[in-house]
């Protein structure tokens, strides 16, 4: 008898394997673009939909299509206007006004107001998520119902550039106060799409806003899926699960490109990998060891093996997609000579033994490593110490390391981002000024800098603070990596961008 | 019986309490601020004073510890440092995917391994017996990760049967338990072939052929049945580690399970989930065994006997 039921359940499984043959052939590949719909690719979880909070790339590619900021950056420098339809930066750019458009619903209906972006401008200020985007803003006044007025305490040059960040998102002031622990799970903007659900772990629904002020979107819904993995997001790419995947690993590149039915989009990424020093103890405090080591680093090889050759190497730890970048600065040249010389200059004739931290992720082991082996031609004996992510950020941000290889990238797409968070001596112990750099000069000009509002003057200040940073040795550039967006080829619209923006209003099929 | 049963939950209570204080003590205690990781590289030091006070990151080790398990008592297993959410709310969502997920697995590898160590036990030293040994071995050694991502490409990308990714329908299901059922079904039939391999040279085997009982009814009767013990154990600890511990599975295949936020929240050091998850692992961990020992009692009526006894 027992036998029998092992024969009807071998039979049970065989039937059930030919019915997925059977019914499996029209499940995939359906193009979404019958239905209108994008399924839109996420590395990962979003942390969370109130832009107060949700202050990393998997958020930020929800919030784009859900909520508009006042003005818009686009590529080129320019801004425009998004909901305000005007605006004035008073000379001594102590005041910045905003003149709001009255035609602005919300998504419960609600009209749009001065009063929303005060309350949008004081929960940011409170937040401690973002205060990269509040810098010198001392809050928000309301003129009348659509003219609204940011007041300073200080000039700062790239204000506009964090005014026009996602995470200044204007919020709706009823909904985030009838339930604030409620609104980032149940968000509620101004964008082209309006929130519907989210699965956790699994997707985010959006659906089109009819009554959007620019007009309605042309694809009518968006899900994001949730991917952990890239190799798998790479696949459901390929097979039609996803229709556009920003963020795609480059090294997906050679595979995803073969295929007929996908577009690969790529540009700088605005971000860099850079070498930091403890500028305060050990060998490197020694301003010649430093240089000596900026010598010593063949940067194209470090790109070569670090990302498969896939950047642009950097003069300056600015990457070409940042304000402040200049094409005809040059950094420290490739020299082993100079190197060994500088060295012996500092007492270290024979070279010196330290150590190296970084973390498990390959942006920065990888990169460490090769460092590791350049300059141990110059005799500095590096000791790789690769530890968990956690561990190595609190000894980062402690400024307990020799020397490290550091990634960042900036939703603010302006030198101050790099130079004034990582580098200037204010940002020791109170932020991430890593190696607790303290170079009164480049203090002065990073401040200077800051404050103009010029930018020609910003520009100029800039150069001569990469020039002091050079001299000094304060970092060693290396590199910036591609910002990368994979798509189905009949996704009209989409365009690399060097903080992976990506709005869907933008696309259609 | 159920004098037994209260005991062995009751039993689980220190067991989740010691779990509970081995984590709590490492996710602390281990370097690494959970506000650096959350809140990101320009973060001010007030900033982080403001995020510790909010989530309530300081003090005393013991007096945290103290604190978070009043509140597990009564329910309350916090908010999650990363979103911001209720915890119990995240893995509650988490736990049917893992369940589906685990449950398939599960019923393939008692489907495949029973009856493969089965005809590997009775055929010993065949060719039949050879190869399933060498698909064992295979399949233990294969990587999940590397399974996974090549059934998809076979199945999804080339042939286009199943989808990739995704939790809409049954279908989605398919890949992602075979994957993890793969890593499982070895150790299940070489139990099963070596348990039953010890029962075949019993005397009252020889005995029962003596009698002149046919060897299906033999090897159905007298040899598997006695057979069993160890293999419901490993069943058991098998469907136990798949509850828990099927995060390469669930990551590959983008499945919205337990194990997929236990990764991503050991590495933003998300304390109060991480300890939500992994005393519910050991909760689950600790009813799957209680459930082996029941299976023992009702394969084996000498076992039933002691339980019972314990009874007086």
């Amino acid at each position: 008898m027992k036998k029998s039921f092992l024969i009807k359940l071998a039979v049970l499984l065989l039937a059930m394997m030919m019915l997925f043959t059977a019914c499996g052939g029209g499940g995939g590949g359906s193009t979404s673009a019958e239905e209108n719909h994008l399924n839109f690719g996420l590395t990962g979880e979003p942390v969370s939909m109130d832009p107060s909070i949700g202050n990393e790339q998997n958020s930020w590619q929800v919030h784009y299509q859900i909520f508009d900021t006042l003005i818009f950056r686009a590529n080129d420098g320019t801004y425009e206007p998004r909901l305000a339809e005007d605006w004035e930066v008073a000379d001594d750019g102590m005041e910045l006004t905003f003149y709001l458009r009255d035609d602005v619903t919300f998504h419960n209906g609600e009209k749009f107001t001065a009063e929303d972006v005060k309350y949008t401008v004081e929960r940011l200020l409170e937040s401690p998520y973002t205060s990269d985007i509040v810098i010198g803003i001392k809050g928000a006044e309301v003129i009348d119902d659509y003219t609204v007025k940011i007041v300073m305490e200080h000039p700062y040059g790239a204000i506009l550039d964090c005014i026009a960040e996602v995470n200044f998102s204007i919020v709706c002031k009823s909904a985030v106060e009838a339930d604030e622990a409620g609104f980032a799970r149940n968000p509620v903007g101004t964008g082209p799409y309006k929130f519907e659900s989210w699965s956790t772990g699994e997707k985010i629904e959006v659906t089109a806003f009819d009554d959007y002020y620019r007009g309605r979107t042309s694809i009518d819904g968006i899900t994001f899926r949730i991917m952990n993995d890239t190799s798998t997001a790479a696949i459901a790419l390929e097979r039609g699960e996803l229709d556009i995947l920003p963020r795609v690993a480059l090294t997906d590149k050679n595979s995803l490109t073969e295929n007929e039915n996908i577009a690969w989009y790529e540009t700088d990424l605005a971000g860099s990998t850079f070498v930091v020093f403890n500028y305060q103890n050990g060998p490197f405090s020694k301003p010649e060891v430093r240089a000596a080591v900026s010598h010593a680093i063949d940067k194209e090889a470090v790109l070569e093996g670090a990302s498969e050759g896939q950047g642009t190497v950097l003069e300056t730890v600015l990457p070409p997609a940042c304000f402040g970048y200049s094409e005809d600065f040059k950094g420290a040249e490739y020299d082993l000579e100079k190197a060994k010389e500088l060295l012996a200059e500092a007492g270290y004739p024979d070279g010196f033994t330290a150590v190296l931290k970084t973390n498990e992720d390959p942006l920065y082991y990888k990169p460490a490593e090769i460092i590791q082996g350049q300059l141990s031609q110059i005799g500095i004996n590096l000791e790789l110490e690769r530890m968990e992510r956690g561990a190595f950020f609190t000894d980062a941000y402690g400024g307990n390391f020799d020397i490290a290889v550091f990634n960042t990238t900036c939703p603010v797409p302006d030198a101050d981002s790099i130079l004034h968070f990582y580098f200037h001596s204010s940002q020791i112990e109170a932020g991430c000024n890593l190696g607790y750099v303290d170079n009164p000069e480049f203090d002065a000009l990073l401040t200077e800098a800051q404050r103009s509002t010029d930018s020609e003057e910003r520009l100029e200040l800039y150069y001569k603070a990469n020039e002091i940073a050079r001299d000094d040795g304060i970092y060693v550039p290396l590199y910036a990596t591609k910002a990368a967006i994979a798509a189905s080829k009949d996704l009209k619209g989409v365009e690399a961008d060097p903080i992976y923006k990506c709005y869907v209003y933008d696309f259609s099929w | 019986m159920a004098k037994f049963v209260l005991k062995r939950v009751l039993a689980l209570i220190p067991v989740v309490i010691g779990i509970s204080f081995i984590i709590f003590a490492i996710m602390n205690l281990t370097p690494g601020e959970p506000a650096r990781l959350i809140l990101g590289p320009y973060a001010s030091q007030s900033d982080v004073e403001t995020f510790n006070q909010a989530m309530g990151i300081e003090g005393n080790f013991w007096e945290r510890y103290l604190n978070y398990m009043k509140g597990v008592l009564t329910g309350d297993f916090g908010i999650s440092y990363r979103t911001q959410n209720d915890v119990l709310a995240e893995l509650v969502a988490r736990i049917p995917c893992t369940l589906i997920l685990a449950t398939g697995a599960a019923a393939i590898m008692v489907l495949i391994g029973i009856p493969v160590g089965i005809i590997s036990a009775i055929k010993q030293y065949s060719i039949l017996d050879y190869s399933s040994m060498f698909m064992a071995l295979l399949f233990t050694s294969v990587p999940g990760f590397w399974l996974g991502i090549m059934l998809m490409l076979l199945f999804s990308l080339q042939l286009e049967w199943l989808p990739a990714t995704g939790v809409e329908s049954w279908l989605s299901y398919i890949l992602p338990c075979i994957t993890l059922a793969a890593a499982f079904v070895a150790s299940l039939i070489r139990i099963t072939r070596s348990s039953m391999l010890e029962i075949i040279r019993q005397d009252y085997i020889r005995t029962a052929y003596a009698k002149g009982a046919s060897e299906k009814r033999v090897v159905m009767k007298h040899v598997l049945r006695n057979a069993m013990l160890p293999v419901v154990t490993v069943v058991g600890i098998n469907f136990a580690i798949m509850m828990g511990g099927a995060i390469v599975t669930e990551s590959v295949f983008a499945l919205p399970g337990v194990g997929t936020l236990l990764i991503t929240s050991v590495r933003m050091k998300d304390i109060p989930v991480v300890m939500a998850v992994v005393m519910f692992v050991a909760v689950v961990i600790g009813i799957i065994n209680l459930l082996v020992d029941l299976a023992y009692a009702y394969i084996d009526p000498r076992i039933k006997s002691k339980y019972s006894a314990r009874k007086r």
